[in-house]
């Protein structure tokens, strides 16, 4: 049976929220965190493969460096959330502000809303979803993974980008540096709303792909 | 430092930055406060307010100012004499290292007062103005309400800002908001640092704008009187600063009429906003947005390159 613990973090601080969160994981599937009034830096640091839930809007920084856990915000989230998002996965119901998934490595982020600038930047791998816009400067630097952004972005897309993709259903706004704009494939097409439609996101039936010209950085070794 | 609220260390930022107006209340002061708690981890330097009274004064001017030394004290009752409107000695309080005080002269009396003030380099004027009174001190916002019952201030909008001192001094003069000397009724609090500030101060000092401090953000205050003393409408002071400052900012302007935002081009200071039926707040930070109005009010953040204004 699914054993469920309840947090009440309107008296707490974040370090008390984060230290009680890890106590919990270990001995309940899901957590629910009531109150979490915009503060910074919760549900920061927690492993192992546990449910939580946040009734409320995060302030920065929350769900990062998270390993194994699945994240529900129920309101909005601020800057830098998710930051090195690796093996969870994190969704955020509202809006989220910038620099947010910044570092990933794997597992899945998903924005219902729109986020500010700088979403993605430095991205290894995993999933990046926007259900609506994105702002300037998108996959700042990505070397791998996907974004997929389910309505407008903004200029300096991909700037910089030395791998992986960047998929828009709406607008797209000036390529960054060494980046540049396509077609998405069918097959790529097909693939992304699958994905997408797992988490009740639509898009077109056609797509922009953002990608790497590769010409203005040279690695010999890929890390990964 | 060791957050006020909760009692634990909370990592420091840089410089918070709130704004508000209430359509359905006058309990400004203590909004503004409640904003300023929320947002104490961003600065614990300084705390300061400003607060448009519910009622402009019909014909006279409210004058804030502060002292640091008692001989600054004496020069400014001597100074002040013959035109303060009052029948009592303006009461002195002291407000981390300076004194400060509040009183009421003719309009007519402004500018040569505010000259003479200028004269003496142990004196600052705050603020100024039919309805505006800016209050500041070293510290936090805790300590503001101590000296000035900020919380019990009633008015129909403010702005408030938290500060972590970076380019110049920890003091109650370079504490925010700021106003102009060349404007009444205006004043401003930011965030961030402005990179073409001293380009822009001689280029205003030329055209006769004298400054107090050098603290980068009086230059936003004086740029805003400058161009409105020009003609120019909020909103179009508002956009000229989006093309002339170079740097990163958020800022709030507020006049007795009016509030105003900016956001630098490359959004890289936070500015939240909320629109609702009980009124607008702004600030740096979604938690004291929330702090205003409530946990389920729709708040967004503002995209960079922008400006906005709202009627009071």
């Amino acid at each position: 049976m699914e054993s469920i613990a309840e947090l009440d973090a309107s008296h707490l601080t974040s370090r008390e929220v984060n230290a009680r969160l890890k106590e919990l994981a270990l001995t309940h599937d899901k957590i629910s965190i009531k109150n979490p009034g915009a503060k910074h830096n919760i549900v920061v640091g927690v492993r192992g493969q546990v449910e939580i839930e946040v009734l409320g809007n995060v302030g920065y920084f929350a769900a990062g460096l998270i390993y194994g856990p699945k994240v529900r915000i129920m309101g909005n989230a601020g800057w830098f959330a998710a930051d090195n998002l690796d093996n969870s996965e994190i969704i955020i119901e509202g809006n989220a502000g910038t620099g947010v998934g910044t570092n990933a490595r794997s597992g899945t982020l998903v924005i219902k809303g729109d986020v500010n600038s700088r979403l993605g930047q430095v991205v290894k791998g995993g999933n990046i979803i926007v259900g609506g816009n994105a702002g300037f400067f998108t996959g700042m630097m990505m070397m791998g993974g996907a974004i997929i952004i389910c309505g407008d972005v903004d200029c300096g897309v991909g700037e910089s980008m030395m791998g992986g993709c960047i998929y828009v259903a709406g607008r797209v706004g000036k390529p960054g540096a060494d980046a540049a704009v396509c077609d998405a494939p069918e097959a790529e097409v097909r693939g992304i709303k699958s994905l997408i439609e797992k988490y009740g996101l639509n898009g077109k039936e056609s797509w922009k792909k953002v990608y790497s010209l590769k010409k203005l950085l040279r690695y010999e070794k890929r890390e990964y | 430092m060791v957050d006020e609220g909760t009692g634990s260390k909370r990592e420091e930022n840089m410089c918070g930055i709130a704004g508000v107006i209430l359509r359905r209340s006058e309990e400004t002061g203590e909004v503004l406060y409640r904003m300023l708690l929320s947002l104490q981890h961003r600065g614990p330097d300084s705390t300061g307010v400003a607060i448009f009274r519910m009622k402009a004064k019909d014909n006279a001017m409210l004058l804030r100012l502060s002292a640091k030394t008692e001989e600054a004290k004496s020069f400014a009752l001597d100074a002040l004499k013959p035109h303060w409107q009052a029948s009592a000695i303006p009461e002195w309080r002291m407000a981390g290292r300076s004194w400060t005080t509040e009183v009421e002269i003719s309009p007519d009396s402004l500018k040569t007062i505010l000259s003479y003030f200028q004269s003496h380099p142990e004196l600052k004027v705050h603020s100024f103005g039919r309805s505006l009174s800016i209050y500041k001190c070293v510290g936090g916002a805790r300590l503001l309400n101590d000296s000035y019952s900020i919380a019990s201030m009633r008015g129909r909008h403010g702005i408030g800002h938290v500060r972590l001192a970076t380019e110049s001094k920890v003091d109650v003069d370079y504490a925010h908001p700021f106003q102009s000397l060349n404007l009444a009724d205006l004043a401003i609090v930011h965030n961030g640092q402005l990179t073409n500030y001293y380009k822009l101060r001689r280029w205003l000092e030329k055209r006769g704008y004298k400054f107090q401090t050098d603290n980068d953000s009086e230059l936003i205050a004086q740029y805003i009187a400058y161009q409105m003393a020009r003609g120019a409408t909020l909103a179009e002071a508002l956009r000229g600063s989006l093309e002339d400052f170079d740097g990163t900012y958020s800022f709030i302007v507020a006049t007795p009429e009016e509030l105003g935002m900016a956001k630098d081009p490359l959004g890289a200071k936070p500015m939240m906003l909320c629109e609702c039926e009980d009124g607008v707040a702004i600030a740096s930070e979604e938690v004291a947005v929330r702090s205003a109005f409530g946990d389920w009010v729709k708040v967004r953040e503002l995209p960079p390159k922008e400006m906005a204004t709202w009627r009071v």
